[in-house]
């Protein structure tokens, strides 16, 4: 095996290692970890199609395609290609190594002090949301727009209730909705809960890929024991939701809480219908 | 602690950018594969305009024809100079083609829904005209202070080749294995270009990681949104933010949507800087830029994109002024 060929497979090799990386997470349903959702086909066809030109250039690596002379110059006859030889151990070190402990290592989701460091327990305000709105934005229109469950909960987003503490008007309309919230569980912040009561509800919201992702939580306040669910269990929470003023800046919370485990949703992002 | 958080969570991010990317580039490189066999040399370059002034005006709209992202566009132009391409055209539809495209000006135009169409727009205008600017710049300077010096050798030995060989013709068994050779230089583009993103999404997944100590760090973003309200301070964090973040043009529309502590001057900025300069991009564009050009490049972009979105901040922050909100004032009890 001359030099060019071995190159060629170690390229085909590396090429095929970064092509299995995406079909790997799609296939086992955990690319929405990683990825919105509007990156999710694109993902799978990159890699499948990695995976085919690794593939195709790895049979065809011994095959004879130039013309047949000395390569080590450009020549104009029609094309111009290049043939500069790749350096093999750059290719592994830098394309299968990393690719290969990156997805030994990965827990695919945020540790703890990820979460925080994203923002889990910051109350951050975007004035302009409710301002898009063509119409003024009611109470008579949250009940239109937002569907119900049996016991007469509003089933809101996470998101939704997160925002609306940006805003003193939207916090009158959405202050003691009995509501329906769906998320994850984890210990609340120990500065926010001098009494033990409380435990947080959060949503990772990424928009391109989990690097740019914002962690957003809301307190859940339970005038009961605290549920005896591990962290990061998915759980559908109900109460009352109210708002609260710390050093200057409002807060949702959930009051009243009860909790109950329930199944992860296909992707993070994605809401239950 | 390291091996607990720290690797796991470093490690997601890396595949995080990684999946996101590669499919771009790997768009890319087909596309320099097929140029590599199937476009004859200097044919690029004859579809310009003769005057450079207005080849370059024209580079900077080729994005619209051609949209593609800031990781495909690299290794496009990569071998669009190598067939002939002037560098000034390539490096203005480098620089442009992220922004002036219409993917990105529909996902700013989404974004941003109290004003869309004066910050999509204005993207595509600063955008564009950074880019035509840094080109006119650059078609007073020599190639050899632009490119690589192994592009350049690469280049010189075809003028060489060209002046000196008449051209032979395609082999018989070129032409039979046209689409081995394409794929074949794909490939190579690739692993070539897969190398340097590799080293710029690293250092990208350093810098979202929390640092591994056990005391609480803070988190870069309390940093930026404390620069909100400086004039050249909030630009300048918002500039630092994106190349930090080295987010896709086609998206970041919508976390700069997010950052609306800032005025839209700063976040224009962050708009236009970004698909420009970023960390990963810093390590693509090694690939084909010189290392001391890429700083110039990237010292000037920041300069001027920052001066720009400073001196024009009074026109965009009157995008908002008869746009006012209906009930984000305080109410009065």
């Amino acid at each position: 095996m001359n030099k060019a060929t071995f190159n060629q497979i170690i390229s085909s090799l590396a090429t095929i290692s970064w092509g299995g990386v995406p079909v790997y997470l799609y296939t086992r349903g955990l690319i929405g970890e990683y990825l919105s959702e509007s990156f999710h086909v694109i993902a799978l066809s990159g890699g499948l199609a990695m995976i085919v030109l690794g593939l195709f250039n790895l049979l065809h690596a011994r095959r004879q395609v130039g013309c047949g002379h000395d390569h080590s110059h450009e020549h104009d006859h029609g094309h111009d290609h290049d043939h500069h030889e790749q350096n093999p151990v750059a290719a592994i070190c830098l394309m299968i190594i990393p690719v290969m402990l990156c997805t030994g290592f990965t827990k695919h989701e945020y540790s703890k002090e990820a979460l925080r460091w994203k923002g889990l327990y910051k109350q951050r305000t975007l004035k302009s949301l409710y301002s898009t709105y063509n119409t003024e934005f009611t109470r008579e229109l949250l009940e239109k727009r937002t569907p119900k469950t049996s016991e007469g909960n509003f089933l809101l987003q996470l998101t939704e209730l997160y925002w609306s503490a940006g805003d003193e008007k939207i916090m009158k309309i959405y202050d003691g909705l009995p509501a329906q919230l769906e998320g994850r569980l984890i210990e609340e912040e120990p500065t926010l809960n001098p009494d033990n009561t409380r435990k947080r509800l959060y949503r990772v919201v990424m928009t391109c890929c989990a690097a740019d992702a914002q962690v957003l939580g809301v307190p859940l306040e339970f005038s009961t024991s605290l549920p005896a669910l591990a962290d990061k269990t998915w759980i559908t929470a109900r109460g009352k939701v109210a708002f609260e003023l710390i050093d200057g800046q409002h807060f949702a919370y959930l009051s009243d809480c009860e909790v109950e485990a329930t199944e992860p949703p296909e992707t993070q992002n994605r809401r239950r219908p | 602690m390291f091996l607990d958080t720290w690797l796991p969570d470093f490690s997601f991010l890396f595949l995080s950018i990684l999946v996101e990317g590669a499919p771009f580039i790997l768009l890319g490189t087909i596309i320099s594969g097929f140029i590599d066999v199937y476009l004859p040399s200097g044919a690029i370059d004859r579809l310009l305009p003769r005057n450079r002034g207005l080849a370059v005006l024209m580079s900077g709209m080729l994005g619209i024809i051609f949209p593609v992202c800031e990781c495909a566009v690299v290794p496009v132009i990569r071998r669009l100079v190598k067939k002939g391409l002037p560098p000034a055209c390539a490096i203005t539809y480098m620089l442009a083609a992220p922004i002036v495209n219409p993917v990105t000006f529909l996902s700013t135009y989404s974004a941003f829904k109290k004003i869309p169409l004066e910050m999509a727009g204005s993207r595509l205008l600063f955008g564009y005209v950074i880019a035509v600017i840094v080109g006119l710049i650059l078609l007073r300077v020599g190639v050899g202070r632009i490119l690589k010096p192994r592009i350049v050798g690469e280049l010189r030995e075809a003028e060489s080749s060209h002046d000196h060989h008449p051209d032979h013709g395609s082999t018989l068994l070129e032409k039979k294995n046209r689409l081995i050779m394409a794929l074949r230089a794909a490939m190579r583009d690739f692993v070539d270009v897969g190398i340097y993103f590799v080293i710029g999404i690293t250092i990208v997944a350093i810098v979202n990681t929390p640092p591994p100590v056990d005391q609480q760090t803070i988190p870069l973003r309390d940093y930026i949104d404390g620069t909100a309200e400086s004039i050249w301070g909030a630009p300048a964090a918002l500039m630092g933010l994106s190349f930090l973040l080295s987010l896709c043009s086609t998206s970041d529309a919508f976390i700069a949507a997010t950052l609306d502590t800032f005025s839209n001057g700063p976040r224009l900025a962050f708009l236009v800087f970004g698909p420009m300069m970023d960390v990963k991009l810093l390590f693509l564009y090694s690939t084909i830029l010189s290392r001391k050009f890429i700083l110039i490049l990237a010292a000037g972009l920041f300069i001027g994109i920052g001066t720009l979105s400073v001196l024009l901040e009074p026109i965009f922050e009157g995008f908002e002024r008869n746009k006012a909100p209906p009930f984000s004032q305080g109410i009065q009890e």
